[in-house]
């Protein structure tokens, strides 16, 4: 029965197994006695100036959590999982935190893990562990992943950066630009008529004529370039997929979570509270509803910088913010009729009935450095997707509300390719977005 | 009634110079087009008159742009004022214009008023202009024409001396003053001490 071979020491075995693991691991009893390390978990207090005694054998790791957690909001997240794993309530749990010493960035992951797999009694082992769960308590270095996610972040920062300059810059004035030429010569034609008309007299008639020749074909020149902007614009719909919403929410929260910490603020999501999010495929340009999501979060974070709620843990790049709860952007998602519905909740000042007035005009904005494209850029990708972005004030109090909402595709992958967009644009229109859409434009 | 002149219209965009040019006719100007500076360029060195005529140039061109244009008009010493029109509210690009010499400076979308009137102020500057240049070139014909005599004796009376204290600086009889005096107001063909005292600083010039 036993795996173990004859003639070894199954519980010997196990020590020596735990001491020579790699990583740093303690094995907790229920009460949060550390009844096992490995080596690599002594060396690292000792490294680190521990006096091997806070965190040995024989001493109490919650206690160690509990004490920490004043200072350190991970500690006392981990207390807790300790705890629940001991009591039963849950198997495991894991979580990425930044230690950093003086000199460099380092990241960790813990995983707090029940050990269900042996009954001490049956190795003989004391009856007080018997009944109760060991619990396995594993500190594993990720700091050149998350360091790659910071280069990824930071890249993916520079990159949105270019291409806003990019796309908004030059596109915007060169499609400025061709659209002034036809407006300049169809108000000169109509200016010149008008007083041509002024003047009185049997003049004009084959001149105004012309004026009205050409003001007609200056009207479809400006049309046509308008034809060809929003060609260009479809042309970006090409890059559609079917994809889960859900894990984009959870890649962008993670990415972007180390960069809203240094503005002083942290993210929830609902998820993380309790109600686990259930797949939700959307037909969708990622790159561009990941870019709605960055911009949701970082208007949230400015926000709250604003309300100067969040500043506690501004500028201290490495430290972890105070847990005041002014400092948490809620992300949570929510699945409607035939549509899947994104909210980023912040608690800065919330919006004026004024500035909602104006949300969507482009270069309006009420920051000191924004460009007042953010919202109208989501917008229009939103709508490109049938779906719809909104900014409103929290119904449960001060703070603002931000919304995306797409339609969900149906579960399994459609025949069609997905990048026809007139596909999209018809088949797609669950009922629930087609008629918010007309009520919103007929309100 | 707007000023005599010729208004120079240089854009590559076809429509929009008919445009100008269909405006600037509702208000019985006239105007010229031209598709390039180089063309433009061209049909100066092939004699189109400078004088009377002003110039709406657009800063936006392939080939030669129209800053460009502008700052070679001014290096051959044109003395047709120049309305720049640019399609983007720039300003460095505006006072680098300005400093070249430009007379004015639109950005699209303008009202048709904004352009008519810097084309009827650029016209009347250039005919202002031209009517100053004129009147130095006669100015200095005339002065050309007095003994040496004479323009001793016209520096003082524009000094504001009169004949008797002028015959005692030249030590000269105050009739010889007055013949001089009569004979220097013939050649500069002027009628009162004003035109004359005009016509001297202007000749000075």
């Amino acid at each position: 029965m036993s795996p173990v071979g004859a003639g070894i020491d199954s519980a010997a075995l196990a020590l020596a197994l735990i001491e020579e693991l790699p990583a740093h691991v303690a094995v907790l009893d229920a009460s949060g006695v550390i009844v096992a390390t490995s080596g690599a978990w002594r060396r690292f207090q000792e490294e680190n100036g521990g006096d091997g005694g806070a965190c040995g054998i024989g001493a109490n790791y919650l206690k160690v959590c509990d004490g920490a957690a004043i200072a350190c909001r991970d500690a006392g997240r981990v207390a807790r999982a300790i705890r629940a794993v001991a009591a039963g309530e849950t198997d495991r749990f894991h979580h990425t935190y930044e230690c950093s010493s003086p000199t460099e960035r380092r990241w960790f992951q813990i995983r707090v893990q029940a050990m269900n797999a042996t009954k001490p009694t049956d190795a003989g082992g004391s009856p007080g562990v018997a009944k109760s769960r060991l619990v396995m308590v594993v500190h594993q270095s990720i700091t050149e992943s998350e360091s790659r996610a910071e280069e990824r972040l930071a890249r993916i920062t520079e990159a949105a950066h270019a291409s806003r300059l990019c796309n908004i810059g030059t596109a915007t004035v060169e499609l400025i630009h061709e659209i002034t030429q036809p407006l300049a010569s169809v108000r000169n034609y109509a200016a010149g008529s008008l007083r041509l008309l002024a003047r009185g007299g049997p003049t004009a008639t084959a001149e105004l004529r012309e004026a009205f020749e050409v003001i007609t074909r200056e009207v479809a020149r400006a049309e046509e370039i308008i034809r060809r902007a929003r060609a260009f614009a479809a042309r970006n719909e090409a890059s559609r997929s079917r994809f889960d919403l859900s894990a984009a929410v959870r890649e962008v929260v993670s990415l972007w979570s180390p960069h809203l910490r240094t503005l002083g603020c942290r993210v929830e999501t609902d998820e993380s509270s309790g109600s686990p999010w259930a797949d939700a495929v959307v037909t969708a340009d990622r790159a561009q509803i990941e870019q709605v999501l960055i911009n949701g979060l970082c208007n949230a974070a400015d926000a709250m910088k604003s309300a100067g709620a969040g500043a506690a843990g501004a500028g201290g790049v490495g430290t972890v913010s105070g847990g005041s709860a002014q400092g948490v952007i809620e992300v949570a998602l929510l699945h409607q009729v035939g549509v899947v519905r994104v909210e980023v909740r912040d608690r800065g000042p919330g919006i004026s009935p004024a500035a909602r007035r104006r949300l969507f005009e482009p270069f309006h904005t009420t920051k000191p450095s924004g460009l007042g494209m953010g919202l109208t850029i989501s917008r229009s990708i939103a709508e490109a997707h049938s779906g719809r972005v909104d900014l409103d004030n929290r119904p449960d109090g001060v703070g603002a509300v931000f919304s995306l909402e797409l339609p969900v595709s149906d579960a399994e992958p459609g025949r069609e390719q997905p990048n026809r967009d007139e596909s999209n644009r018809d088949g797609n229109h669950k009922s629930g977005v087609k008629s918010k859409e007309s009520q919103r434009h007929a309100a | 009634m707007p000023p005599e002149g010729t208004v120079y219209i240089v854009d590559d965009d076809s429509a929009v110079r008919q445009s100008v040019r269909f405006l600037l006719t509702s208000v019985r100007l006239q105007s010229e087009t031209f598709a390039s500076a180089n063309e433009f360029l061209a049909k100066l060195e092939g004699g189109i008159p400078e004088a009377g005529a002003c110039v709406v140039l657009d800063v936006r061109m392939p080939g030669m742009s129209g800053l460009e244009l502008q700052e070679k008009l001014a290096r051959r010493g044109s003395p047709m004022p120049v309305i720049l029109v640019t399609g983007h509210g720039d300003v460095p690009m505006a006072v680098r214009a300005m400093k070249a010499g430009a007379y004015g400076f639109l950005t699209k979308p303008y009202q048709d008023q904004e352009l008519l009137d810097l084309v009827n102020g650029a016209l009347a500057h250039e005919a202002s202009q031209r009517d100053a240049a004129e009147h130095r070139r006669l100015a200095r014909e005339r002065a050309g024409r007095l003994t040496q005599r004479e323009v001793e004796v016209m520096a003082l009376v524009v000094d504001g001396l009169a004949n008797k204290q002028i015959a005692a600086s030249l030590g000269v009889a105050e009739k010889t003053v007055e013949s001089h005096r009569a004979s220097i107001m013939r050649k500069m063909e002027a009628d009162s001490l004003a035109q004359l005292v005009r016509m001297s600083i202007a000749a000075a010039e």
